[in-house]
């Protein structure tokens, strides 16, 4: 079918490729001691992509059968698109497929996730563990007359809602922990940290509103920068969407942060060796001690900017804030005096990445003379990227697990505006 | 798919024993135009078409999605579902009824042509209005979903659906600041619905909240009155009270709302509604994605919690029945119960008088999105566009202002409403996927809610 389809396109003078994309995943949901669900996912998905005359349409199918509906739908593309977007089809060969050696066993995985609820004995506040587990294997061909591309990963992901009661007040955390391995002593030791953090979460308050110095969680600046990544963008930078527009090559975070993509290092949980274009992912360093060194494109704009491909036209992956030194234990004691904030919501709607503004509701602790005293809740992160990561005192040495595409240590930071509920005295 | 084969495939599924066995098949089609830098930048049309098999036995359930239509990658669907299923093998000899067909209008009098002239002509609109426009962003989006669902009941159904949805984004600059605005209408509707906007007063508006917005000050963070504008204000009750509503969280006892039905849960003056046969409204459909008809839901009257949202895996946990509310994003998720088009009724409150009876209070004209924790009730949503409200009248624009509550707070804080009830179109992300909604209220006051901003109010 992808033959007679490349056939097909070549009668209207298109140059055709066709990328094939296999997913199959099994995702089981247990609440407290019960499963209460299992799926299992199996589906193959098309980009296809054809070039005529210095024009490129992109196309997204499940089905190749129907070719003749296809080429339709890419002639009425070329038709009516205005953008003169050169492009080309891949070249080269790689094959790079990494198999899980290990064969995972559901009902092993259900019954350790079952068995977690054990933690009340120990916790007789944990009144809800809802958990759920998802193996992934994804297999990626693109194939033209000069190219021939395979890869396959593939990862495991734990993710818990833990909460607790006492009296009349409930308390919830949100974890979320990617492995390459069944790293199931990882995720509990993830429920365990949860579990004694949300002892103090029990007794939160909230604060005056004022400027403090904090430490935010990797998980949560992972979660934040991946919502910037756009901004590193030729497309964007070129179409004035990017808060980056004339800052290349200049400062624009502290000189304590590097940002590098490693996308198929071997410490990375989920690898990419080429991009939805066929494009060779590349390890770089994108921000040199705060210095905006490296744009991220696709060959579109590769081309548009006379710069080299830099195999992003699917994302990001393994993009990371360069570890520090510091333990995360360490950074609180160097913090003394502050909050750490470990949990957030709503980074979808407080997140304006075209201003860099960032107002999210957040929640964590507060440190007092080095130690953890009582849990913060009902407060505001008020910042922008800017401030966020040029205000760095210290970077931790603890990478996040809470994403494939953006990872980060905790960040410990001076003079943020948090807001509360707390009046002045 | 013939009727024959849905059979044969729920005639394998209920060999497990299992005591509800569903087939959902979608055929999708979206078309995309993204209009930027002056030109048609892109149009995408995308494509896709799978089956989605259910099977429920014991509280618990059992899902497998898959594109692969032939024989051998069903069979491997159904096989990797039922070897997971310990029970006594049961035979049934299920007929579908005969189809009912769920028609809805998809014509249109636009072409891909007239589609990309207009939105041609809408930016040639907003350009010349400021020098301070720094980029302008249209886009426009239409999809055609066909499903037909089926069970062991005999239930056998089909609807095609349309829905339709247009962006105008404005970008603004001077020197080093920048913001930008943005407008949006949806409707399960065709393109037609490029007609039904009056684009100059629209353009206008955004471009005077732009401006706003582009010299608003920091806001001040603290605990003040808040009036919130109509429309997409409405995403407080979406956030505040609807998932909580939702037999998602409620029949596992994980809502905050789990145990209050037909107590007071709110001021007497709030009265929220669920209504997914709004006729042609974005989150409308006349069937939902378990076959069911949908349904007007009665959420909370005159502060009394009288309902929640049910879908069929729920209704025997719950003792409740179902409100046509089991919806999900595609083939791939299984369903749950989810919101359509949720919204506060109107009351007879004059927004002049909300602004007068404050002193120092935040004036939320437009609401972005939010998010919230069902077991808790804590929730938040940011303010897209906002001004302080400073002895009675309205004062300067502040940006980032995000306001955080609890559910039951905000509920009992709701004082006044007013009658310019308006719905605002928005994507929800829940466990079966992202659907499209409505929000919708009128002008609130709500007495206090904690404002996220980076000094204090004053």
């Amino acid at each position: 079918m992808h033959n007679k389809l490349i056939n097909l396109a070549k009668k209207s003078n298109i140059d055709l490729e066709i990328n094939e994309s296999k997913t199959e995943s099994v995702d089981i949901g247990v609440l407290n001691k019960q499963e209460k669900h299992y799926q299992v996912t199996k589906v193959k998905s098309y980009l296809i992509k054809a070039i005529k005359d210095n024009k490129c349409v992109k196309l997204e199918v499940e089905s190749l059968k129907n070719p003749e509906k296809i080429i339709s739908n890419i002639k009425t593309i070329l038709d009516i698109q205005d953008n003169d977007n050169k492009n080309y089809l891949s070249k080269g060969n790689i094959s790079k497929l990494n198999k899980d050696k290990d064969v995972t066993n559901y009902n092993k995985v259900s019954k350790d996730l079952r068995n977690l609820y054990e933690l009340k004995d120990k916790y007789p506040n944990l009144a809800n563990l809802e958990l759920e587990y998802e193996y992934a294997n994804n297999s990626i061909t693109i194939k033209n007359a000069s190219s021939n591309l395979k890869s396959s990963d593939y990862y495991h992901v734990f993710a818990a809602g833990v909460s607790v009661n006492y009296k009349e007040k409930s308390k919830v955390s949100y974890i979320t922990y990617f492995a390459k391995n069944y790293d199931f002593n990882g995720f509990k030791e993830e429920i365990i940290t949860s579990l004694e953090g949300l002892k103090y979460k029990l007794n939160s308050t909230s604060l005056k509103t004022d400027r403090y110095n904090i430490i935010i969680k990797n998980n949560i600046v992972a979660d934040i920068l991946a919502a910037f990544v756009s901004m590193f963008y030729t497309k964007n930078i070129m179409q004035n969407e990017s808060i980056l527009v004339d800052k290349f090559n200049k400062k624009v975070f502290s000189d304590k942060i590097s940002i590098v993509e490693e996308p198929f290092s071997e410490s990375a949980i989920y690898r990419k060796y080429f991009d939805t274009e066929g494009t060779k992912t590349t390890t770089k360093k994108i921000i040199d001690n705060g210095v905006f060194i490296k744009k991220l494109n696709n060959i579109e704009y590769a081309i548009k900017s006379n710069e080299s491909e830099t195999g992003n036209a699917s994302g990001v992956f393994n993009m990371h804030i360069v570890s520090g030194n510091n333990t995360y234990d360490e950074l609180i004691k160097e913090l003394d005096n502050g909050i750490i904030i470990d949990e957030a919501m709503g980074l979808h709607s407080g997140i304006d990445v075209k201003s860099g503004n960032i107002s999210i509701p957040v929640s964590g602790y507060l440190v007092e003379n080095g130690v953890i005293t009582k849990g913060v809740d009902m407060i505001v992160l008020s910042t922008n990227i800017f401030e966020l990561l040029s205000n760095v005192i210290s970077v931790g040495n603890d990478m996040s697990h809470s994403r494939i595409d953006v990872l980060s240590p905790s960040l410990l930071l001076s003079n943020i505006a948090l807001a509360g509920g707390e009046q002045d005295e | 798919m013939k009727r024959e084969r849905i059979e044969t495939i729920l005639n394998e599924l209920v060999t497990t024993g299992a005591d509800f066995a569903e087939v959902f098949l979608e055929s999708n089609s979206t078309k995309v135009f993204n209009y930027i830098d002056k030109k048609l930048d892109v149009l995408t049309i995308n494509e896709s078409n799978g089956l989605g098999l259910r099977i429920a036995l014991d509280n618990q359930e059992y899902y497998g999605a898959t594109n692969d239509f032939s024989s051998k990658g069903i069979k491997d669907v159904i096989s990797n579902l039922t070897k997971n299923i310990d029970s006594e093998v049961k035979y049934k000899n299920i007929k579908l009824n005969r189809l009912k067909k769920y028609i809805n209008d998809t014509n249109t009098h636009y072409t891909d042509a007239d589609i990309k002239a207009k939105l041609a002509s809408i930016d040639a609109k907003i350009w010349p209005k400021d020098k301070r426009i720094s980029q302008v962003n249209i886009r426009f989006a239409s999809t055609l979903q066909d499903v037909t669902i089926a069970n062991q009941t005999g239930l056998y159904k089909y609807e095609n659906r349309i829905r339709s949805r247009i962006f105008i984004i404005i970008n603004f600059k001077d020197d080093d600041k920048l913001a930008n605005i943005y407008y949006s209408k949806g409707l399960s509707s065709s393109a037609d619905i490029l007609d039904s906007i009056n684009y100059d007063e629209v353009i206008d508006e955004l471009v005077k909240e732009g401006l706003d917005k582009l010299y608003a000050k920091p806001c001040p963070g603290g605990v003040m009155p808040v009036v919130i504008g109509p429309g997409f204000g409405g995403v407080i009750f979406h956030e505040a009270c609807g998932h909580a509503m939702e037999a998602t969280s409620v029949a596992d006892g994980m809502s905050v709302l789990a145990h209050d039905l037909n107590k007071k849960v709110a001021s007497e003056i709030v009265n929220i509604v669920d209504d997914g046969t709004l006729d042609r409204e974005w989150g409308s459909t006349k069937i939902d994605d378990e076959g069911c008809e949908t349904k007007r839901n009665i959420l909370i009257k005159d502060g009394l919690l009288v309902g929640y949202l049910v879908d069929e895996i729920n209704t025997k946990k719950m003792n409740m029945s179902v409100t046509g509310s089991g919806r999900r994003e595609s083939y791939l998720f299984a369903p749950t119960s989810r919101m359509n088009n949720t919204y506060l009724l109107p009351g007879n409150d004059s927004f002049e008088d909300m602004i007068k009876s404050i002193k120092l209070g935040l004036y939320a004209k437009r609401l972005g999105g939010g998010q919230v924790s069902p077991e808790t009730g804590e929730f938040n949503f940011g303010c897209d566009l906002a001004y302080m409200i400073r002895d009675g009248k309205i004062a300067e624009c502040v940006k980032s202002a995000s306001l955080i509550g609890t559910t039951k707070e905000i509920l009992q804080n709701v004082e006044m409403i007013s009658n310019d009830l308006a719905l605002g179109p928005g994507m929800c992300g829940s466990t079966s996927g992202s659907v499209p909604v409505n929000v919708g209220e009128p002008t609130i006051k709500v007495s206090s809610i904690l404002v996220g901003g980076e000094q204090s109010a004053q």
